[in-house]
């Protein structure tokens, strides 16, 4: 590049100037700016902002704060049911969607892997579908799905000699409906993810072993699977978050079966983010609804460092 | 062309290598496998028949709720949508434009600096790209009320710019994603067109894009598919009735199930109708996901 400036001029520039005078010095932070300045005004500065806000009060919806130290914690621990509702949903919303999905995620992306079954990427974007339709509509069908008197569960429930359930109104059923409708929504996502991982193994390494007279449940359980790890472990952890962040299904769900709001029948449905929601914009506690997220925040970081500690992923991804 | 990299592996037919003989066994198995596969399908897919076919029926007309097929058809509940009573062609109308605006703005924002974090070298770039990774781990909704909090500050609550400014960055995913991608653009590409005396933006728009299609339309189609399906955010942000987006506006007229007998009904055809947007989006740009998910994966 050099060889095209004029010698002459080149001694006088100062070092700011010659930074300037070629585009590929400033051009890539020019590339990557729009996104570091947005999520500094409204990512980083509410995340600093909200350690202080998490130690103070609204003053109603006013923007008048008061400090209230460690109060806001202290009560989350010591004399909040609910908040001990969502971790519980949380624990076992997670665990269930976890036991739920991921086996019929490998089951389907092996059964999508074969080169038997004709049709694949029909089935591919048949089972994925779900996964793209609004967390609203997935909502929508569960509340149809589970309808007492004009429900399909029901219906077979009929049709099986049994009598209605009120799958809505009824506390037990909170997390049946739950995972059924994430089961919808997100198995198929799951399937194409692992079988994305699939693609991905060597193929020689299977043939090797079929050669050596290895049966398909034999390379399955000790050639695809450890070699599914890191798929596996995104799976995972997408799953855990993605339960962390409920928020579209108990939103509609639970609004509108009458009463309890977005807590759910008998205030026994709260997850994380309605619970903050509730808490900052219906009861305007928005100091204590901040010391919530930073529970979550805590939580979810913990929770993620783990998985990815469980699935040994760093060294997964050299 | 469905057959992407992932066809490529058997898992199902060990049986392969020996030819010939067992063609007839092959088929067979083709057939069976197929069969289970549109069986399974079909269950899997029978709710939502079964929820068109309710906004397709009469509401005081009870249908089977076992079978698809509504009991007296009418379009009563999407004509009514759009009445005075519901007018829900406002909230399409809002969500339309500042979904193409984020989408369209974030996309753009989201290549050039994935662009710029794989192929361009400078100073702090690892650091920068380091950034990225650790806020794609973090939870950042639960920081939702400061987040509101700061909207407020700004004088952007009850305005649709209070959606579309944080949104028009890009995402740390979306980021991700691209720079996995840009990895695969040749630099010698690059040098030679600065060679030919091309500007460092001339190398994206010119060089970049074009070849970066497919994951470009990927990005894209997350991004409508975030924006346009999103509840809690806008939900908090716009609460003055008239400025709704969809699905608040959706989740709003549900909550009135007990007051009024259309309410969920209507709720249902309007869902119905919103999901077309991210499923023409994916089925256009489905051909390039698989690899797209393949290529974040090696990350």
């Amino acid at each position: 590049m050099a060889t095209l400036a004029e010698p002459t001029q080149r001694k006088h520039r100062s070092r700011i100037a010659q930074f300037f005078a070629n585009q590929r010095n400033w051009m890539p932070y020019i590339f990557v700016a729009p996104f570091f300045i947005t999520f500094a005004i409204f990512q980083l500065y509410p995340l600093l902002r909200s350690v202080g806000m998490s130690f103070q009060e609204s003053v109603g919806y006013t923007g008048k704060w008061e400090w209230v130290g460690i109060a806001n914690y202290v009560e989350i621990f010591t004399d909040d049911e609910n908040f001990g509702v969502a971790v519980k949903n949380f624990v076992l919303f997670a665990a269930g969607s976890l036991i739920t999905e991921i086996p019929f995620a490998i089951a389907l992306a092996l059964m999508l892997s074969s080169r038997t079954l004709k049709g694949r990427g029909l089935f591919r974007t048949l089972f994925f579908v779900p996964s793209v339709l609004p967390g609203v509509l997935m909502g929508l069908v569960g509340v149809w799905f589970f309808s007492e008197a004009r429900g399909l569960a029901n219906a077979l429930v009929v049709a099986l000699g049994g009598e209605r359930i009120k799958w809505l109104s009824l506390r037990e059923y909170i997390l049946p409906n739950m995972l059924t409708i994430a089961f919808w929504q997100w198995m198929g996502n799951h399937a194409v993810f692992i079988l994305a991982g699939i693609g991905g193994i060597d193929t020689s390494v299977i043939e090797a072993a079929t050669i050596d007279g290895a049966t398909t449940w034999q390379r399955v359980r000790y050639i695809v699977l450890p070699l599914l790890r890191p798929v596996l472990a995104f799976v995972a952890i997408t799953v855990v978050t993605g339960s962390l962040r409920n928020y579209d299904i108990p939103a509609v769900i639970f609004t509108g079966t009458g009463g309890a709001g977005m807590g759910g029948p008998a205030g026994e449905g709260w997850f994380f983010l309605p619970y903050i929601t509730d808490a900052a914009f219906n009861r305007f506690r928005m100091g204590y609804a901040t010391a919530i997220g930073w529970v979550v925040f805590a939580i979810a970081i913990v929770v993620t460092g783990f998985q990815l500690r469980l699935f040994q992923f760093g060294e997964a991804a050299e | 062309m469905t057959a992407n990299m992932v066809n490529n592996t058997t898992l199902g037919d060990s049986r392969q290598p020996q030819k010939r003989v067992k063609i007839g066994y092959l088929r067979r198995q083709r057939i069976l496998l197929t069969t289970f596969a549109v069986v399974i399908s079909v269950i899997f897919l029978w709710p939502f028949f079964v929820i068109v076919g309710t906004s397709l029926n009469k509401i005081d007309a009870p249908m089977n709720p076992l079978l698809p097929w509504p009991k007296a058809f009418t379009f009563e509940l999407y004509e009514k949508a759009f009445s005075p009573d519901y007018h829900f062609h406002n909230y399409i109308w809002n969500t339309v434009w500042v979904v193409t605006v984020i989408a369209v703005l974030s996309t753009f924002a989201s290549a050039l600096a994935g662009y710029a974090l794989a192929k361009l070298q400078f100073p702090g770039r690892k650091v920068l790209f380091g950034i990225i990774v650790v806020i794609m781990l973090l939870p950042t909704e639960t920081m939702l009320v400061s987040q509101f909090v700061v909207l407020r500050d700004l004088k952007l609550v009850n305005s649709f710019w209070g959606i579309i400014l944080p949104a028009v960055g890009g995402g740390a995913f979306g980021i991700f994603l691209m720079r996995q991608f840009m990895l695969q653009v040749p630099t010698e590409m690059l040098e030679a067109g600065r060679m030919d005396g091309c500007s460092e933006f001339g190398l994206f728009s010119r060089i970049v894009t074009p070849v970066m299609k497919g994951p470009i339309l990927v990005l894209a189609t997350m991004s409508v598919r975030g924006a346009w399906n999103s509840l809690l955010w806008p939900q908090i942000v716009l609460s003055e009735t008239s400025k709704q987006l969809l699905m608040p506006a959706i989740v709003r007229l549900r909550s009135l199930t007990v007051a009024d007998p259309y309410a969920l009904h209507i709720a249902t055809a309007v869902g119905i109708m919103s999901a077309l947007v991210p499923l023409v989006f994916y089925m256009y740009s489905q051909r390039f996901f698989v690899t797209a998910l393949a290529g974040a994966l090696k990350g």
